[in-house]
Formats: C-alpha cells, sequence, structure tokens
C-alpha cells in the first residue's frame, strides 16, 4: 500500500525532515498511551504479587509458570480451538455471501452491507441476551424443534463451546466479509470472461481465478477475526457459561475481581504472544506457500 | 532507573501527550456536590434512581448521590482497590466478607457516632470495627420455579438445606459459583450440614461434587441465575431471600423458603480513607442507615436491617444471636484456595 | 446458481440479524419479562429510559467521547497518513504497523494495560486517560481510511500550487485537504461509531465517574435484567443505523478494510 504511494510521491515535492512533523503527533500518542502501557503490563507481569499490592522491588517468572497449570491450559486451548473455529466458518461463508454482494447493484450493495454490519450496533451483553432467547433451553430453536417432534429433549446449544461459536459468528463475520468484497469488487470482470471464453466452467473460474486472486484479502480479514475471536469476553461468558470460560474472561477476572495484577498482566502477554504468533504464521502464508500474495 | 523515576518519567511523558486532548475534554467536575456510592446495582440502584430516594437524599442534605454499581462484591471491593491510591468514590458497600478482606487492606477510614449520628441507633452486631458498619442483611433461602414443580409434580422443598440434594433436582440446579460471596456461603453451609465447617470444610466440597453434574449452569449474578429459573431452564436454586422475594414480585413464578439453620448473610459500608468528598460521604452514610431509609429496605425488599427504630423487619434482629455465626477470618484467609479446588476439581464435573 | 446464492444469503441474513431484532421486539413488552412473541404492544420501558437520568448522563458521555475521540483521530490520522504517503520516512512499513496495531492486540490486553498503567501515573478514572485511549482505538480506521484518499489522489495538484509559489502548509490546508475532505468525514464518521460502542478498553480503565452508554449497559446488565436495557439498545441500532447509511453514501465502508 504505501510502497506504490511513495514511488508516486517522489513526484513531487520531498517533505524531508519535516515528514516528522506531521507523524509526530500520532507517533507520540502511541508511544505515551499504547507501548508504554504494554511495557509497563510487561513489566509489571515480572513482579511477584503480595498482599499490599504489587512488589516492584523484587523480580520474578512465577506468574508465568503459573500458566503452565493445567487449568490455564485448558483455557488457552479452549480459546484457541473456539477461536479458530469461528475464524474457519468465517472463512468458508465468506465466499458464498461476498460474491453474492459482489453481484448486486450499487444500492443492493449499501443495503446488504448495513444488514451485515447490523451485530456492531447492539452492545455485546444485549446481543448475547438475544441470543440466549433463541438457544437456551425453552429458547425459540429448542421449542420450535420439540413442537415439531424432531426432538424428544432440548439440545445443548449454550453454555457450551457451541454458544460461544454461534453467538460470536455473525459479528466477527464482518472483517472477512469487507476485505473480501472490496477484493470482489476490484476483481478484473475480463479475467473471469477469458476464462470462461477458453471454456472454462463457473466454478472452475471460480476455483482458479476467483479464490487465488482474492485469497489475500481474504487472510488479511480472517487475522482480525481471529484477533477478535481471541479477545472477546462478554459474549463468551454469557453463552459459554461459567464452566466454559475463555482466557479473555480468566484476565477479566484476575484483573478486576481478584486484583492480582501480575499474573493478570503475564496473562495479557501470554494472550498477545499467542496471537501473534497465529497473526505471524498466517501472514508467512500469505507471502510465502501461496505464491500469488503479493498485489 | 527505579521505580519512582520510572513513573514521574512516564507521567510527565503521558502528560504531555494527553494535554492536547484534555483541553478540549476536560470533564467539568462538580465541586464536591456529588457522592459516589460503590455498591451493587440491582435493588440498591432501584431505590436510589428509580423510586425517587436519591433525589430525597438531595433535597435533604443537598449532596447528590452518583452510585457506582457492580455486580458482585468481589468486584466491588477489586474496584475500590484499583482506586486505593487515588479514590474516586466515597462510601462503600458490599458484602460483609469481601468488605473486610478490604478493611484488611486499609482501604477504609475510621467512622463514628460524633460523624455519622444515625450510628447510635444500630444494633450492637452492626458495630464490627471501627471502619465498618453493617447496614442491613439478608437470609439465605432455597428458590424454586412452581411452575416447573406442579408440572413435574414434585413436592415443595422443605425448609432443610438437605433437600438440594433431592434426586429428581439433578439437571435441574442452578447454584452459584465458589467465587461469588453466595457460593462461598453455600459452600460453607453444605459443610455444616453434613458435619463439617468452614475450618473442616472437606464435606462442603463432598456435596458440592455429588451436586455438580445436575447443576444446569453456576451463575455468577442472580440476575443471571434469575434468567435460568425464569425461563424454565433450572428450577432450584439457593440465594437471599429478599432476592427472591423481588423476583416473585416481578411476575417471575418463583417462591421461597428459608432453610433451617439460618445463614444470615450481612452487608457492609464504611468511607474510603482519602475519599474526595468525605463531607458528603458521611452525610450520605448517616442518611443510608436513617430510620427512613432503612423502613423502606425492610418494608420494600425484605432486608433485616440494623436500625433499631425500625420496626418492620422481617425477622427481629434479636433473633440474629441465634443465627449461624460465620469466622471471616478463617474464610477470608483461605478463600483463593477454595477458589482453586472449586474451578479444578468441582467445575469440570458434568 | 444466483437463485441458491441468494436464498443462502436470506439464511445468513436471517442468522445476523436474529438476536437484534428479539431484542428490539422485545423492548415493546409491557411486561417485565422476557418473553418473545410478546403479549401486547407499549412504550413503557422506553419512558423509563427517558426517565433514567443514569443512562441519559452516560449517553451524552459516550456522545462526547466519541466527538473528542474521532475528532482528534481524524486530525492525528490526517497528519500521520499524509507523513506516510508524501514523506516516504525510513520504516514507513512499520509505522503502519505501529498505527494500526490496536487492530491486531486483542482489546482486552490493551484494556489491562490501560488499567495498570494510569494506576501507576495517577491518572486512573482521568477523561483525559479515557479520550486517549479511545483516539489510540479508533486511530487505525483512521489513518487507514485517509492512506486511501491520500493515495487516490497523486501529489500533483499540490505540487502545482507548491510550483505556483504557495507554502506547504498552504498547499495542504487548501488544496489536499478540501480534495480529502470525503475520506475526512468518513474517517470521522467511523471513528465515532467505533469509540461510541466500544466496551472492553473502557470497562477495564474507566473510573466511577465516566461510565459510557455501553459500560452502563454492561453493568445494569449483569445485576438485573429487565426490557429497559433493549429498549437503550433498540435507540442505540437506530442512532447507529442512521451514521452508518451516512458512511455508505460517502462510500467510506470500501476503504477502510483493504
Amino acid at each position: 500500500m504505501i510502497s506504490g504511494a511513495a514511488g508516486r510521491s517522489a513526484l513531487g515535492i520531498r517533505l524531508g525532515g519535516s515528514v516528522w512533523l506531521f507523524l509526530g503527533p500520532a507517533l507520540l500518542l502511541m508511544l505515551a498511551a499504547y507501548l508504554a502501557p504494554l511495557f509497563d503490563t510487561t513489566i509489571v507481569s515480572l513482579h511477584p504479587n503480595r498482599p499490599t499490592g504489587i512488589d516492584r522491588d523484587s523480580w520474578t517468572i512465577a506468574n508465568y509458570l503459573r500458566l503452565l497449570d493445567t487449568y490455564y491450559g485448558e483455557v488457552l486451548l479452549r480459546t484457541l480451538r473456539v477461536s479458530l473455529l469461528i475464524t474457519l466458518f468465517s472463512v468458508l461463508l465468506a465466499y458464498p455471501v461476498g460474491v453474492w454482494l459482489a453481484g448486486l447493484g450499487p444500492r443492493g450493495q449499501a443495503w446488504a452491507i448495513l444488514v451485515y454490519m447490523s451485530p456492531w450496533f447492539v452492545n455485546a451483553v444485549v446481543k448475547s441476551f438475544g441470543w440466549t432467547l433463541i438457544l437456551g433451553n425453552r429458547g425459540l430453536v429448542n421449542r420450535g424443534l420439540q413442537s415439531l417432534g424432531l426432538i424428544d429433549s432440548p439440545l445443548r446449544l449454550m453454555l457450551n463451546e457451541t454458544g460461544i461459536v454461534i453467538g460470536l459468528l455473525p459479528g466477527h463475520f464482518l472483517f472477512v466479509l469487507l476485505p473480501l468484497w472490496a477484493a470482489l469488487k476490484g476483481l478484473d470482470g475480463n479475467l473471469r470472461w477469458a476464462a470462461m471464453t477458453l471454456g472454462a466452467r463457473p466454478w472452475q473460474v471460480f476455483l482458479r481465478v476467483t479464490v487465488p486472486l482474492t485469497l489475500p484479502a481474504l487472510l488479511a480479514g480472517a487475522i482480525i477475526n481471529f484477533t477478535m475471536n481471541m479477545a472477546a469476553f462478554a459474549a463468551p461468558a454469557l453463552l459459554g457459561g461459567t464452566r466454559t470460560r475463555v482466557l479473555s474472561f480468566i484476565a477479566y477476572q484476575v484483573n478486576l475481581e481478584e486484583l492480582n495484577w501480575p499474573f493478570g498482566g503475564a496473562l495479557a502477554v501470554a494472550m498477545l504472544v499467542v496471537t501473534l504468533g497465529f497473526v505471524m504464521v498466517a501472514q508467512g502464508l500469505t507471502r510465502g506457500g501461496l505464491g500469488g500474495g503479493r498485489r | 532507573m527505579g521505580p519512582i523515576r520510572r513513573s514521574s518519567f512516564l507521567r510527565l511523558a503521558f502528560g504531555a501527550a494527553l494535554a492536547a486532548a484534555a483541553a478540549g475534554g476536560a470533564a467539568a467536575q462538580p465541586a464536591n456536590k456529588t457522592v459516589y456510592f460503590l455498591t451493587w446495582g440491582g435493588t440498591v440502584q432501584q431505590t436510589l434512581e428509580k423510586e425517587g430516594w436519591g433525589k430525597k437524599f438531595t433535597e435533604a442534605t443537598g449532596y447528590t448521590v452518583q452510585l457506582v454499581p457492580k455486580a458482585t462484591g468481589p468486584e466491588i471491593i477489586a474496584a475500590a482497590v484499583a482506586q486505593k491510591d487515588n479514590p474516586q468514590v466515597d462510601v462503600v458497600q458490599s458484602d460483609l466478607l469481601p468488605f473486610l478482606s478490604g478493611d484488611d487492606q486499609g482501604l477504609f477510614r475510621p467512622i463514628d457516632v460524633k460523624d455519622i449520628p444515625n450510628i447510635a441507633k444500630l444494633a450492637s452486631v452492626a458495630r464490627i470495627n471501627p471502619n465498618a458498619i453493617m447496614t442491613y442483611g439478608d437470609v439465605m433461602a432455597i428458590i424454586y420455579n412452581h411452575e416447573v414443580f406442579a408440572q413435574k409434580k414434585w413436592a415443595e422443598p422443605k425448609a432443610e438445606w438437605g433437600e438440594l440434594m433431592r434426586p429428581e433436582f439433578r439437571g435441574s440446579l442452578v447454584l452459584p459459583p465458589v467465587n461469588t460471596t453466595y457460593g462461598l456461603y453455600g459452600l460453607i453451609t453444605l459443610a455444616r450440614v453434613h458435619g463439617g465447617s468452614e475450618h473442616e470444610i472437606g464435606p462442603g466440597f463432598d456435596a458440592l461434587k455429588k451436586l455438580a453434574p445436575g447443576i444446569v449452569e453456576w451463575p455468577t449474578t442472580f440476575a443471571r441465575m434469575g434468567q435460568f429459573l425464569q425461563d424454565g431452564s433450572a428450577a432450584v436454586g439457593f440465594y437471599s431471600s429478599s432476592s427472591a422475594a423481588e423476583m416473585a414480585r416481578r411476575g417471575v413464578p418463583v417462591k421461597y423458603v428459608v432453610p433451617k439453620p439460618l445463614f444470615f448473610t450481612g452487608t457492609a459500608a464504611g468511607i474510603m480513607k482519602n475519599a474526595p468528598n468525605p463531607e458528603g460521604a458521611k452525610a450520605f452514610l448517616n442518611w443510608w442507615i436513617s430510620k427512613e431509609v432503612m423502613t423502606f429496605r425492610a418494608e420494600r425488599y425484605g432486608n433485616v436491617t440494623m436500625n433499631t427504630e425500625v420496626t418492620s423487619n422481617p425477622i427481629p434482629i434479636a433473633a440474629l444471636n441465634e443465627m449461624q455465626r460465620v469466622d471471616y477470618a478463617t474464610v477470608n484467609a483461605r478463600r483463593a484456595d477454595w477458589i482453586k479446588v472449586f474451578e479444578r476439581e468441582v467445575l469440570p464435573l458434568k | 446458481m444466483r437463485r441458491l446464492l441468494t436464498l443462502f444469503n436470506l439464511l445468513m441474513v436471517a442468522y445476523v440479524v436474529a438476536p437484534i431484532v428479539l431484542v428490539v421486539w422485545m423492548s415493546f413488552t409491557p411486561t417485565m419479562l422476557f418473553e418473545v412473541p410478546i403479549r401486547s404492544f407499549s412504550l413503557r420501558w422506553y419512558e423509563e429510559l427517558f426517565s433514567y437520568d443514569a443512562f441519559i448522563d452516560s449517553a451524552w458521555l459516550s456522545l462526547r467521547l466519541g466527538l473528542i475521540s474521532a475528532l482528534a483521530a481524524t486530525a492525528l490520522g490526517f497528519l500521520a497518513a499524509y507523513g506516510l504517503v508524501r514523506g516516504r520516512p525510513p520504516g514507513a512499513g512499520a509505522l503502519l504497523g505501529l498505527f494500526t496495531a490496536p487492530l491486531i492486540v486483542p482489546a482486552v490486553v490493551y484494556g489491562i494495560a490501560m488499567l495498570q498503567f494510569t494506576n501507576l501515573v495517577g491518572l486512573y478514572g482521568a477523561f483525559p486517560a479515557l479520550v486517549a485511549a479511545h483516539v489510540v482505538i479508533v486511530l487505525p480506521f483512521a489513518v487507514r481510511t485517509l492512506l486511501a484518499s491520500l493515495e487516490g489522489q497523486g501529489p500533483e495538484l499540490e505540487w502545482a500550487a507548491m510550483s505556483l509559489g504557495a507554502r506547504r502548509r498552504h498547499a495542504v490546508l487548501l488544496v489536499t485537504l478540501p480534495l480529502c475532505l470525503r475520506g475526512m468525514v468518513s474517517a470521522f464518521l467511523f471513528c465515532f461509531l467505533i469509540s461510541f460502542s466500544e466496551v472492553t478498553v473502557t470497562l477495564f480503565m474507566a473510573g466511577p465517574a465516566h461510565q459510557t452508554l455501553p459500560v452502563r449497559i454492561f453493568n445494569y446488565v449483569s445485576d438485573r435484567i429487565d426490557p429497559t436495557m433493549a429498549a437503550v439498545s433498540a435507540l442505540v441500532v437506530l442512532v447507529s443505523v442512521a451514521l452508518v447509511l451516512v458512511l455508505n453514501r460517502l462510500g467510506a465502508l470500501a476503504a477502510v478494510r483493504k
């Protein structure tokens, strides 16, 4: 994105040293209100917690060793499992929706996007409440299926991982859909025409032309989607229930209920490392393994 | 670089970056006319904000009260601890147990009759220590959805804790988890019923483990528990009698019984050390425990209030002496370990 | 084939909007209970809402916070995007990475960091700290939107103005800025929308005096559940839809997530 633009700007009058006047304010803000807090939390996670508060004079890795406990291991695995599942479903659902969207007129597209954006207008807690009315033991789905005689006892659709996936998917789906939609719109129609006139069937065109050309956008969206899945905590707390806790909720409890900031900091750092690790692997895939990743 | 120097350096850097934002947006704080009251939402919110008592407080004293609601006792105290060095709230009220642990951390300042005359009217049990008073309390109750009971032809529960173990309740129970105050009280109660106590908690955990597979969900708040009882995905739980009564009043098909031995759950209040508005805090606490407000709480919410002038208490204060007393020091010391055991050995059972 | 896709999308749309429709529907119930279908239509919970100062105060706070942070983020975002596009500074990629990092770093992590950090520097619960956090959270959206906007128009016009003797700041103010107006408005609205609905970071770091609307709803619902929260959500849906319609007219949606 940048490199192309910068190439053009070389034609113009160079900014020179005064470029930092433009970048300075944002940079200063990010240093003071973003990097400094994250750095501080990392430092805090290396101090022991005492009944009187954080002991800033001694250092320890005990907070990280505590993460190796099987309880937290299970929570981490569950969080990853749920997050990856949601990303997988989002990616699978994105093409049918994106292709359909791109085929609509401008007005239709605007309205459809508005609808797909709508989960973002409602507080996560309230939305989860709506889901409870649908997914609960006496919810709409179970009542419907029971009155149709399809099931005897209610299906367990919430208070487990299923509930978290169902509840988070619609909102986080948008972050895969938007970049894919943009990429599909930008796709050169002539390419598909060319492939068709050469005798390719529509599904062959889709698999051989459309997918490879839009894959980078899809992956970029999938990364943000995955991050959001890892971070969500209000909806998982309500739809997953007390037995199905995810990492971010544990972090909430440790920081705001137990008030153990050093351990809470260690949880935050662990989450950051795991998330960024996955993001880097995904980006590596885009650049390396898939060849056509560069735009 | 020592922690102090680093801190002041960061403060400078941070402050500089914020200057622009501050210039435009610094909220004009009303000059010490507001009293911040950190406690639950729920019935307190209803009392102050919907039933007009907040306005009455303003009429009586000239101060306004701003409620800072949290969902659970531990969250209330955690919020107070978070601002220990730079307090933003004045009066704090929570369950007795977390309140005492907050007091151990030096959160609260001494309060006495000189500043708060109404303290003289409180029962002697309400004077917990120089920093804390009990405002009111509740008794624990078994709550059940009577429509589900009628439908399944279950006998109404007797006033005994052992009723929770009835085999037909498997798959219909909602109990608060041990990391909440009521869950903790439940654990102690179950231990006692089965021959243990807070000093010998084993029997309590054995009972919870027996119950665990039949539990639909461990809701952390009463609002959540109410949701499960209301839509019929659960039928039996335990919580405070006043919460149960409030729920029934809202039209949820629930009834409750208060099992013997009675388990009294106290609510404590105090004033933050270095509260931003100490005078307002005293005025508020004095008003809050006054005969008028406490009579309303007793009549409207069924609280057992500690003001001896209140005549409409659902249970006479004298009965408190017969109620189970809890060794709060032991409970607070063991709490973290019990939560660990609960999370690892009880919660995964289904 | 197209028909199959349309059917699939109808199902998908139903899935996406189902909980929202239920909540809005439920907000019109006359009873305290949550039931769908509702038995009769009533505006009781809306009246209740408007007589309830705490929600109104929170709505104003969210509005103010959203406006200030959107304004600040748009200004900072424009400067940064301009610097990146026209200045080609060393490490431009890393800088863009930094400005957009809040998209990748889980919000909970930043919330925890801000909670701890504002306590460390004695700014816990201060409004400026909250503004700073919100600007950080929405900055990626501003930078991306304005990058797209600046890239869309080459530097030629600006260059022309400067070769005719205009100073750079005049060229930027009088030529570039007006050309980017659409992008600026989009960025501003997008930032406002994100800030207005932000809950995670705010929940962790906001002091008692600053309960934004989403935080107020979160606290309210975790303690008691009545249809007031359905009514407030329905109103927020209305406002957000209006904003997004404006965004859509400006063609902003496509630009942001590339």
